[in-house]
């Protein structure tokens, strides 16, 4: 009860005071479910691309983290190819930093932020996060091709 | 690398928790039960530290025993905000009621509401003057309030009052200018705009609930609130008139774009004039302009647009109006223009304005020349739009005027009983025209006059001065065909009547006899005027077209014809006697219009070779389109095919 009433407020929010970059809106079918969309930023090699995520509200929110996941494939050393995140705010306490007072529109900004800015010591995908590391140049062509690959025009 | 999370601190929307989105209680308001500050409300923090956690939403601190900082409101505070909040509430409030305080005495005319005194006790029904004879004539009536408790009484006894409320502004102005000064049951109708006031519930800033109130409860524009002052000074009524000033303008506007479109306030007028005598609009058509075969709806429009005209000419006396005397009938100079000088040189140009009630003559005259125009110009056409522009009636009469056909003869056996009030309106025509002998004393007949008038009807003076010659011009020379089918048809439907009446007795009696008598020392004349004396009495009214009027017919020579033959070959004039006579018999308006057309579908193919200009006939397929339902009637078919028989008849004969 306390999950759909915050929910509802804060997607009303949302539509108020929208982020730059970032639109969501409730599924259709199911209440618990919101789709949004992230465009990536000028000046990262995921400019232009347009990537789509499902985020998942559990029942005992917003004392429990919602679950966000890319459904757009992406390179980045800190998504696997599933479309799962590897973000501290989206993970309960003592391994995360969730937080009651946060809500999905600042998830969604944050997982802005982290496509902009990897986090290559906590890495997920090992392989991107080494390229990342020591070869960024062509971590960027991979990931400039993997975006106009999967998340262009879609 | 620890990421900077941006904290949604909804700063302005202070009275919500964060967590719960719920408004904070008062209690709430001084409760932090967390040392960082974060304030959620005692449901939140009671829950976080018996089933969740123990750590503030916000640093991840567990909560202490205690609220970090909570200063329980004292009583007095408790009070005060509680005052406040109901201070705010009656400001708010007040504010609104001190905006209408002043609307109390403020009166508003509505523009679409008749206000009429002085209706005898007869007519203080809603029902009654929500009928098509009466208020229901000028346009759609949304709702009738009779208050009987009108002092309003002179010598006549107690009168009623009564609103009228319209759909439209331009029904209610139309209503007014026809029913004012009207004389009827001994007492003289004064209309005017209604006023209303404000609901007091409205004033008070309160939901009304009252289903149907008549007051208002929105603010009203200006020009039309009025203090009792204003009233006084007589503002209103100066509003009113400025009203009707624009309607005139537009009809004006509207009249000067052409004979054809006719604004639609006239057709308003046109069509509720039809309404009420469904027939007569069919009927007056067809023996205008269908009786020169080339049935031009320019010239159905406006013939029937002057017989409007007259009657707001005439209601303009009564009225004082003189402002209505500006406005010219708006169709006719075109016609005129299109008169070809040689075919008619003997008419004259008829005055525009007719100022005094002794032009009677002149407008009939008038009226005359426009019908006998609008059937020498060849260049009006009746279009589809012209004809569906009166579909609606049509429909109503679908609906309202056919009646089962065993009962075709009713109305005859029920004459003498029929009150013409007491009638349903579908039925009120029919009977009416019929009815007229009968009804004759249940009126006074120094009102008819007036209250004809008043709703449109009008007696028209009997037309002399046509010569034959041009009558013959009318019959055979100017349309196309060089016979009307109209007539045709309304032979053949004599020829049934005539059958049919040979059951009826008081048929028998009155209507051919009368006709006979009457047709053998008349001078030729033209057709519609008898129908309109036919039909201008909706109510019954004393008029009696078979005393009160001749019927000049055809100059015909052989009196030892047959009864039929003589009806057949001799007057328009007698045919639409018998076609009324028909139509009380087949109450139905469509069949009328069926036949009409099925006619001149026969005579197109009849008269084909001698036909020399073929244009007209193109718009009777658009015609007959328009009335596709009226095939179905299985008295129609026969009624058909005596039409064909006669026609034919007819045909060989010329």
């Amino acid at each position: 009860m306390q999950r759909s009433l915050r929910l509802k407020r804060e997607l009303h929010m949302l539509a108020q005071n929208p982020s730059p970059g970032i639109s969501c809106w409730q599924d259709e079918n199911q209440i618990n479910v919101i789709h949004a969309q992230i465009i990536g930023s000028d000046g990262t090699p995921y400019a232009g691309g347009i990537f789509s995520i499902e985020v998942s509200v559990p029942d005992r929110y917003p004392f429990e983290p919602p679950k966000a996941r890319f459904m757009t494939p992406i390179y980045h050393p800190n998504i696997d190819s599933g479309g799962r995140i590897c973000l501290d705010t989206l993970k309960m306490p003592p391994q995360g930093a969730w937080k009651p007072s946060l809500n999905i529109g600042s998830i969604l900004t944050t997982i802005q932020l982290l496509m902009s800015e990897p986090n290559p010591d906590d890495p997920l995908m090992a392989d991107i996060s080494a390229e990342y590391k020591f070869d960024k140049p062509m971590f960027t062509q991979k990931a400039i091709e993997h975006t106009r690959q999967h998340a262009f025009g879609k | 690398m620890p990421i900077q999370i941006q904290e949604i601190n909804n700063s302005e929307e202070i009275s919500d928790c964060p967590l719960c989105m719920e408004p904070l209680e008062v209690d709430d308001i001084n409760f932090f039960p967390c040392v960082c500050g974060y304030q959620i409300c005692r449901f939140c923090w009671h829950r976080i530290r018996t089933d969740e956690n123990g750590l503030c939403p916000a640093c991840r601190t567990s909560y202490p025993e205690d609220p970090a900082e909570f200063k329980p409101l004292t009583g007095s505070d408790l009070q005060k905000i509680r005052h406040e909040k109901r201070q705010k509430e009656v400001q708010r409030r007040q504010k609104l009621t001190d905006g209408r305080r002043h609307l109390a005495n403020m009166r508003v005319l509505q523009k679409n509401l008749v206000f009429v005194i002085g209706l005898s006790q007869r007519l203080s029904d809603q029902e009654i003057l929500k009928r098509q004879e009466y208020f229901g004539k000028y346009g759609k009536i949304v709702k009738v309030v009779i208050n009987n408790n009108t002092a309003y009484a002179g010598t006549q006894g107690p009168s009623s009052s009564a609103y009228v409320t319209y759909s439209k502004m331009e029904e209610a102005l139309r209503a007014i200018q026809s029913v004012n000064n009207v004389y009827i049951d001994g007492r003289t109708l004064k209309a005017s705009l209604g006023t209303t006031k404000y609901c007091s519930t409205y004033l008070k800033n309160q939901q009304c609930h009252k289903t149907d109130c008549m007051y208002l409860h929105e603010l009203a524009e200006d020009d039309a609130s009025f203090t009792k002052e204003d009233m006084q000074a007589g503002k209103h009524q100066d509003f009113e008139q400025r009203l009707i000033h624009q309607l005139l303008q537009k009809d004006e506007d509207a009249g000067n774009l052409g004979s054809e479109s006719i604004s639609d306030l006239d057709r308003i007028t046109l069509s509720s004039e039809s309404i009420v005598t469904s027939t007569r609009q069919r009927r007056h058509s067809g023996s205008s302009s269908g009786s020169h075969q080339s049935s031009k709806k320019g010239g159905t429009e406006s013939s029937q647009s002057s017989s409007s005209l007259e009657d707001s000419r005439s209601m303009i006396h009564k009225n004082d109006l003189k402002k209505l005397n500006s406005s010219p009938p708006l169709p006719l100079p075109h016609t005129q223009q299109s008169i070809p000088p040689t075919t008619i040189p003997s008419l004259q140009e008829p005055p525009n304005h007719i100022e005094d009630s002794t032009y009677n003559n002149e407008q009939s005259n008038e009226k005359f020349q426009k019908d006998f125009i609008s059937l020498a110009t060849e260049k009006l056409k009746l279009s589809g739009n012209g004809v569906q522009q009166y579909s609606p009636f049509q429909r109503f009469h679908q609906n309202n005027g056919i009646t089962p056909n065993s009962n075709i003869s009713d109305p005859f056996h029920s004459l003498p009983t029929h009150q013409p009030f007491l009638h349903n309106t579908t039925d009120t025509t029919w009977l009416s025209s019929v009815q007229q002998p009968q009804l004759q004393d249940t009126i006074p007949i120094k009102s008819s006059n007036d209250w004809e008038a008043a709703f449109g009807f009008r007696n028209i003076p009997v037309m002399t001065s046509q010569t034959p010659q041009s009558t013959k011009q009318e019959e055979s020379g100017d349309d196309d065909l060089g016979f009307d089918p109209w007539l045709e048809c309304n032979k053949g439907l004599a020829d049934l009547i005539a059958k049919e009446s040979a059951t009826s007795k008081s048929m028998v009696g009155t209507w051919p006899t009368n006709n006979q008598i009457q047709n053998a020392s008349q001078t030729s004349y033209f057709a519609h005027k008898t129908d309109r004396l036919i039909n201008n009495n909706p109510f019954g009214l004393k008029s009696n077209p078979y005393s009160n009027h001749e019927f000049p017919t055809y100059n015909n020579s052989s009196n030892s014809q047959s009864y039929l033959d003589r009806n057949l070959s001799s007057s328009p004039r007698k045919l639409t006697e018998w076609q009324s006579g028909l139509r009380a018999l087949l109450p139905t308006v469509n069949i009328n219009f069926a036949m009409d057309n099925a006619t001149s579908t026969v005579h197109q193919t009849i008269r084909q070779p001698h036909t020399q200009t073929q244009a007209t006939m193109s718009s009777q397929p658009s015609m007959m389109s328009s009335q596709p339902s009226m095939m179905s009637s299985q008295s129609f078919n026969d009624v058909i095919t005596t039409v064909y028989d006669v026609t034919t008849f007819y045909d060989v004969k010329w």
